[in-house]
């Protein structure tokens, strides 16, 4: 007892203790703000203070696919004089590739989305209107204007329940269907190239013809899987049968048509020759259980793809991509002489509730200059349907079959556009299955196409969505 | 005596005080139990009952979610049926493969060591490098066993793209990665007294007899353990079919999990995803407590009592 204050043990414990709780706290505690605004980061009666516009911008793009990532790691854009001129140097691009929608719709419910997403599930979203109506910015914009767009791919950018232009059109919005083969297969199977199959019916005589087993019976190569790509999205039954499955006018189902039925039976008759474990099996093999992979391996000599397809091949697989051709996708019986087309694709979303929406506007609109769009097309194979870049540089011949796209796109006779439904994603799960257990023999097409009827309304009536 | 309990409770300054400090103590844990396992748990009972896409605020629906998975939902009792269908046949059959595999480490094995470790890296490796080397097994195209029957002139086994295959070669896979257990197993096997043993060797008793009689009654808790233990783990199956077949061919390896993964995250129904993690905390607490009613009839605790 000298009268001197000790620090004890235990005192010294409990300091360590509401230390490292207080700690804790402040790293709960919310952060700063990365990116304020310009304005609020000039000290008040700064000498000089640069003007708004020129402070740094960080503008976050999210796009689902990852084939513009090696682009965006190069930084190719800044380079272009088109980005001082339309963005502007202070705004930088905080990009992600292979983003899809679940981090797109988490950020949106944390308050804090990016400024634009691309190849998302846009129905789906703006059923929950968080997209900009860009309409305005359009209005105004120097670079972007309507007439400039084939229709079509204009019009991806409505939505039955949204008012206005929920984005626009940007990296890749052209036609998604067309029926792709390999000549030299085609040439090799006895068949002519040059006489393309146009129906369901006809192409099964390609299939068979294409389709080759080992002598134990093993599937070795094959004509079409006609639900691989574009052939397996939902969409693909509106292009082949020209029912919509779901009418945007009136938000009703239509999986009952008959017309469906036949599709669905027409289909079932590819696997009863493959067999169905023999195609699936054939999927797991390396590079060629994704999207296109088994056309790309040679396995498979026809393909339902868009026009992205002869780029993208010739960008992967150049050797197979010299051997495309390309036509009229495939449709039932009933539509025999129809020349269907769809069109959409990655439209850039832009959030309201972001912190840049204006900002990433002018993204929108970097994007859809010559440079940017003659980059994309180069180094990625994709399109914009901008018909005076598409007149001024797009070379038909530039992949093979790309010919296809541009020089019948005239004649088509039916026009949809891609993935309208806000239950896109669920019912896309759902018709992997019920045409799986059709052309397993558990269902008659009937049954599938009723079964598909049922589950799309219960889902629509189970979510909640308006009627 | 009243006045006892009393006392009891009344804390003393350094008692209060040394509660206090220990609360301090705890308290990362206690803020990381709140906030990362109370609230979720709770919040995601409130959310069962509601219809909520993550994006738009949660609406209150009452049983609407529970009705529509045991009535409207096209896939539930698919998903229910593959789940216990895994459940029923992979964990007893784990359990007996492990503890098997454990007695036979147990013996005077050359190479006893090796022999457990290399037992044990199937656990200890990650869950997507075990996918790959599975699909380079199974693979119609270029897998071992194909390959051999394609050799051989024969036609090849769908292992997982056949719906009749598809599940039985999942649970194969699961056979495989019986590490933990193994040692687990391996530790009460060497905590089973020789005294026993020797004994029932005086007595006449065979191999199979002190298998029977002793190894298993001795080593019965443990197997209780392991048993829940892979109950809980099997009714969560994931990584494995999701890597391997995504849920197919035809929904025959979507599993329970799994189906409450797309829910939330594919289709974004978070209410009927919470209301799915419900009903599946519900039957895994209903038959553990099963496992656990039934486990006197079984188990043998050396000290006579549970």
């Amino acid at each position: 007892m000298d009268g001197k204050k000790h620090l004890t043990r235990r005192d010294f414990l409990k300091l360590t203790a509401v230390a490292s709780t207080g700690a804790i706290a402040a790293a709960c505690a919310p952060g700063a703000p990365t990116a304020a605004p310009a304005a609020k980061q000039a000290e008040p009666g700064a000498p000089t203070a640069a003007p708004a516009a020129k402070q740094p911008i960080t503008v976050r793009l999210w796009v689902a696919w990852g084939n513009m990532n090696k682009l965006f790691q190069d930084e190719v854009w800044y380079k272009m004089p088109e980005y001082e001129t339309v963005v502007g140097s202070n705004i930088t691009i905080e990009y992600k590739g292979n983003t899809g929608d679940q981090p797109v719709q988490t950020a949106i419910a944390a308050g804090d989305p990016p400024e634009a997403a691309s190849n998302i599930s846009y129905a789906q979203l703006a059923i929950k209107d968080v997209f900009l109506d860009t309409q305005p910015l359009v209005d105004t914009s120097k670079y972007i204007k309507k007439d400039d767009y084939i229709p079509a791919i204009w019009d991806f950018c409505k939505f039955w329940t949204f008012k206005g232009l929920l984005g626009v059109p940007c990296f890749e919005s052209y036609l998604d269907y067309g029926l792709n083969y390999n000549s030299k297969l085609v040439k090799d199977a006895g068949l002519d190239p040059d006489k393309p199959p146009t129906t369901f019916t006809e192409a099964l005589e390609w299939h068979k013809a294409l389709t080759k087993k080992d002598a134990a019976g093993n599937l070795k190569q094959f004509g079409l899987d006609p639900y691989d790509a574009m052939g397996g999205d939902p969409d693909g039954i509106q292009v082949a049968t020209l029912v919509k499955w779901w009418d945007d006018k009136t938000g009703k189902f239509n999986f009952n048509d008959p017309k469906i039925v036949d599709y669905i039976a027409v289909t079932k008759q590819y696997y009863d020759i493959m067999g169905p474990d023999q195609i699936a099996g054939l999927r797991q093999a390396e590079g060629m259980g994704g999207w296109g992979g088994a056309y790309n391996a040679q396995a498979q000599a026809m393909i339902i793809e868009g026009y992205w397809h002869p780029g993208e091949t010739t960008v992967q697989a150049p050797d197979v991509a010299k051997l495309n051709k390309a036509s009229w996708t495939l449709v039932i019986d009933a539509n025999k002489g129809r020349k269907v087309q769809e069109a959409g694709g990655h439209t850039l979303g832009i959030f309201k509730n972001s912190k840049y929406p204006k900002e990433a506007f002018k993204l929108g609109e970097f994007f859809n200059q010559d440079t940017p769009l003659n980059t994309l097309f180069k180094e990625v194979g994709w399109i914009v349907g901008k018909k005076s870049w598409m007149e001024k540089y797009v070379k038909p011949d530039a992949y093979p079959g790309l010919d296809f796209y541009f020089n019948k796109v005239n004649e088509t006779t039916d026009w949809f556009q891609l993935r309208r439904c806000p239950l896109h994603g669920f019912l896309w799960n759902q018709w992997s299955e019920v045409r799986e257990m059709v052309y397993r023999g558990k269902l008659t097409p009937e049954q599938g196409a009723a079964e598909m009827q049922k589950r799309a309304e219960t889902e629509w009536k189970n979510q909640g969505l308006p009627t | 005596m009243a006045v006892a309990t009393a006392k009891k409770w009344r804390l003393s300054k350094r008692e209060t005080q040394n509660l206090i400090t220990g609360l301090l103590f705890v308290s990362p844990w206690l803020l990381g139990f709140l906030l990362w396992t109370l609230y979720p748990l709770i919040s995601s009972a409130y959310y069962s009952f509601t219809r909520y896409d993550l994006v738009r605020p949660p609406i209150w629906i009452g049983l609407d979610n529970f009705r529509e998975i045991f009535t409207d939902d096209p896939r539930f009792w698919t998903v229910v049926y593959n789940t216990f269908y895994y459940v029923g046949i992979s964990v007893p059959l784990g359990v007996v493969v492990a503890f098997l595999m454990a007695s036979l480490l147990n013996t005077k094995l050359v190479l006893r060591s090796t022999f457990r470790a290399i037992f044990y890296i199937p656990s200890i490796v990650p869950a997507v490098c075990s996918a790959m080397v599975w699909l380079f097994i199974y693979n119609n195209q270029y897998g071992v066993i194909n390959n051999l029957l394609r050799a051989a002139g024969q036609p090849i086994i769908p292992f997982l793209s056949s719906v009749e295959w598809a599940k039985p070669s999942l649970i194969v896979i699961s056979l495989w990665a019986q590490g933990t257990a193994v040692v687990i197993f391996l530790a009460a096997l060497q905590d089973v007294p020789r005294s026993l043993y020797e004994a029932a060797t005086v007595d006449g008793a065979n191999a199979l007899h002190r298998f029977w009689h002793i190894t298993i009654p001795m080593c019965s808790p443990i197997i209780l353990y392991n048993l829940v233990m892979s109950l809980i783990g099997a009714f969560q199956t994931f990584l494995m079919p999701y890597l391997l077949t995504n849920g197919g061919p035809m929904a025959s390896t979507e599993f329970y999990a799994m189906n409450l993964y797309r829910q939330a995250f594919e289709f974004f129904r978070m209410g009927k995803a919470c209301a799915l993690a419900w009903i599946m905390a519900i039957v895994v607490a209903i038959l553990t407590a099963i496992l656990f009613r039934t486990s006197g009839r079984w188990v043998f605790y050396g000290g006579g009592e549970r």
